[in-house]
């Protein structure tokens, strides 16, 4: 009785940490260190930190677990509220939907999966935010960090895939 | 991907619900986004409320994470002191010469000032009283190019007061919530700072454009503006005190100035809010008061229609 009790308890702890992890990335990458553009990594680590738990663990990250996450990197920048939310909603969709090609195969497939989904997010993110501010929002900085996100996706992905054996029941 | 008994069993049985409650589920957070991102616009004022609480949940939580990250910069910047020990004392020896010179001038200058503002009587400005807060996060995006402070309501802190490091304007307060606050940067594209050419004292807006040097508008078609020339606040509008300086500009093309803030944003830890309120033109007698008491000044918007106090 007791251990089914603790077996509940670290089951919920067990699937709270996709979330957890991402909500940590996005904090810790708006800590001021005094880097230019620094606090740019975090939309970008709430992307492939959605996108990878999505493809490889989806029922840990379901659609309103990357709704909030969206919602903390939109209040903490105080961006166009509920922007970066819809766009990781969409991502999550897309990945979880396309899972089983992206996660079954090599690691080239879940990366090429990111850069195609990634982009798509890039292309919304534009649409929206220049929706919000009624003008053709600048593109090129969404282009950079796009390109930067993909070039960092295989480091991150390799942070996530660490931390993923916390995920299941030991 | 290997999925526990418990978990797989469970989703045998709830499958179908799940299926039916996951895409339904979808659509009404979708639907809960694209709420937002209308009501940020049609109620910017409610969302801004919203937000302000949201960040001031989590403000503390960056509080203690920025705490370590500050001590590490300090610890660096500590080793590269020792560094340029020679090179810095050698740099300061020129300094402190050049500037006795300018010592010597500007205790003239002050006395001259002070006799001439004896036969004048002119309306000072109220000399702003100061906060000092930290930097606990750096939150600037691609779209909103902005910081959160560690102090809010309680401090005194309030909207539109003007953000300031040591060299120069920083931005100004945009939401204020009781124990933190959202500094909105200079270089913001919504970002607006009445300013003055230092010498020509020609008047103009600065307007953040995200890029890191914010560009010169409503500069007068005569005015003769070059790089190098220094940038300060003209106090235009009531919200910033005037003759702090902003920046220098850095080029001139097509008619378009862009000027270099003095504030370097890679060193923004520690800054000074300043509780600054304009005094209405020939309230001679309440701008007293209003020295004494910054505090207990008329409401930010009842002054600035009236401001504009240059002799």
């Amino acid at each position: 009785m007791e251990s089914s009790l603790a077996n509940k308890a670290a089951n919920l702890v067990r699937a709270g940490v996709p979330f957890s992890i991402s909500a940590v990335l996005i904090l810790a990458a708006m800590l001021p260190y005094g880097l230019p553009k620094s606090s740019l990594a975090a939309p970008v680590l709430a992307l492939i930190s959605v996108y990878y738990w999505s493809v490889f663990r989806p029922e840990l990250m379901p659609a309103s677990a990357a709704f909030l996450l969206g919602l903390l990197v939109d209040v903490l920048s105080g961006g166009p509220p509920g922007l970066n939310a819809l766009v990781l909603i969409l991502v999550h969709w897309a990945a979880a939907g396309q899972r089983r090609t992206l996660a079954g195969k090599s690691f080239a497939v879940s990366w090429l999966g990111y850069l195609l989904i990634a982009a798509g997010a890039a292309v919304i993110n534009w649409f929206f935010a220049s929706l919000f501010h009624t003008t053709a929002i600048e593109s090129v900085p969404l282009v950079v960090s796009h390109a930067i996100g993909t070039a960092a996706y295989p480091l991150v992905a390799l942070f996530l895939a660490r931390m993923q054996p916390l995920t299941q029941q030991g | 991907m290997a999925k526990g008994p418990r978990l797989s069993s469970l989703s045998r049985v709830a499958a179908p619900a799940r299926g039916v409650a996951q895409r339904f589920g979808l659509l009404l957070l979708m639907t809960a986004a694209v709420a937002l991102l209308v009501l940020g616009k049609t109620h910017s004022d409610a969302i801004r409320h919203l937000r302000v609480m949201a960040v001031e949940a989590v403000a503390p939580v960056l509080e203690v994470l920025s705490a370590p990250v500050i001590s590490a910069r300090h610890a660096i910047a500590e080793i590269e002191n020792f560094w340029n020990t020679g090179r810095d004392n050698r740099s300061l020896r020129e300094q402190v010469a050049r500037l006795s010179k300018w010592q010597i001038i500007a205790r003239n200058l002050e006395q001259e000032n002070a006799s001439l503002r004896a036969l004048l009587v002119p309306v000072l400005d109220p000399a702003p009283q100061f906060i000092s807060a930290r930097v606990i996060g750096d939150t600037s995006g691609l779209f909103v190019q902005s910081a959160l402070l560690n102090a809010g309501k309680q401090d005194g802190v309030e909207r539109g007061q003007a953000v300031t490091t040591g060299q120069g304007l920083a931005g100004r307060v945009v939401e204020v919530g009781q124990r933190s606050s959202r500094l909105l940067l200079l270089t913001d594209l919504n970002s607006r700072v009445p300013v003055t050419m230092e010498h020509s004292r020609h008047r103009a807006v600065l307007a953040g454009d995200n890029s890191a040097r914010p560009r010169l508008t409503f500069l007068p078609a005569n005015a003769n503006v070059n790089p190098g020339d220094r940038v300060v606040t003209s106090g235009h509008a009531g919200v910033f005190p005037p003759g702090l300086p902003v920046g220098i500009v850095s080029s001139v093309m097509d008619g378009e100035a862009h000027i270099q803030p003095y504030v370097d944003w890679a060193r923004l830890e520690y800054v000074t809010i300043l509780r600054y309120r304009a005094v209405p033109v020939g309230d001679i007698e309440r701008r007293n008061e209003a020295a004494a008491d910054a505090a207990d000044a008329t409401a930010l918007d009842g002054a600035s229609s009236t401001a504009g106090t240059d002799p």
